[in-house]
């Protein structure tokens, strides 16, 4: 058991058949995946509990972030390149842990936005939408 | 189209590469090769290459110097510390791993404590002046 730091922590994109780290990232959410209900109530439930089933699939939901966006990095220029010709594309999330356990996933969408402001640096906030969900260590995937 | 790798680097594992790994030397042939050499972690390796990346010397050379330090997860607070070689990464604890420069380190640590801090310390008197 430990507490891990983030700092070190890296996304990567799969450009040209290999995964190349993303560049000034400063802060991660997500994916925030979650496994479909329903909520599966009946008119002879005595119970005041509204029970809730699964669907058996799960929602990889999305993976977004900051970063201090350089226009002219190559790196950032690969995430418009996502936005004039949208494509699935493979990422990997790799924690800063000693074992530097990586999620693997599949992104289907993007979304990209910069962000100007008088008192901070240009910064850009992305995100990712999943195709099926990260391929967690030890625990199989979907992906 | 080719570049070679600068850095190791990880892939999706295949028949070429079965433990999904892309040592420094590797060839990559790919339409999209020069991307690679835009981001800094591989040279050109063809004349298309080198069409496509379009990149001067002195562009291929900040890519390349850049790269690492993207590679190692560093917060760019960090930067400075990276270049001045006093650092290489963090420890899965968070403190730096130490660069070629860390014996340094301590005059680097005192120098932006007396720049942080308020008080004037003995022999400093009167250096914005100047």
């Amino acid at each position: 058991m430990a507490q891990i730091k983030c700092k070190g922590t890296v996304l990567e994109q799969e450009i040209a058949a290999a995964y190349v780290a993303v560049a000034q990232v400063i802060s991660i959410d997500g994916p925030e995946s979650e496994s479909e209900t329903y909520e599966s109530d009946t008119l002879d439930n005595t119970d005041a509990g509204i029970p809730y089933s699964h669907t058996g699939r799960t929602e990889g939901g999305s993976l977004s972030g900051d970063l201090f966006f350089d226009p002219a990095l190559a790196g950032h220029t690969n995430f418009l390149d996502l936005l004039t010709t949208p494509q699935a594309e493979n990422w990997k999330l790799i924690f800063a842990d000693a074992a530097t356990t990586e999620w693997p996933f599949v992104g289907a969408g993007f979304s990209f936005s910069p962000t100007v402001a008088l008192n901070d640096g240009l910064k850009g906030s992305f995100s990712i939408k999943l195709s099926k969900i990260p391929t967690f260590p030890g625990s199989g995937s979907a992906a | 189209m080719k570049a070679e790798l600068i850095v190791d680097l990880t892939c999706i594992p295949c028949e070429a590469h079965p433990e999904g790994k892309l040592p420094k030397g590797t060839v990559q042939d790919h339409p999209e090769a020069f991307r690679l050499v835009r981001c800094g972690c591989a040279v050109l390796a063809d004349a298309e290459c080198e069409v496509a990346a379009g990149m001067t010397a002195e562009q291929l050379t900040k890519a390349q110097n850049g790269y690492p330090k993207v590679a190692a997860g560093l917060l760019p607070e960090d930067y400075p510390a990276w270049e001045a070689g006093y650092m290489r990464g963090y420890y899965p604890n968070g403190d730096w791993i130490p660069g070629p420069n860390a014996d340094e380190l301590d005059e680097y640590e005192w120098q932006e404590r007396k720049r942080e801090s308020p008080l004037v310390f003995p022999g400093d008197e009167g250096v914005d002046d100047e």
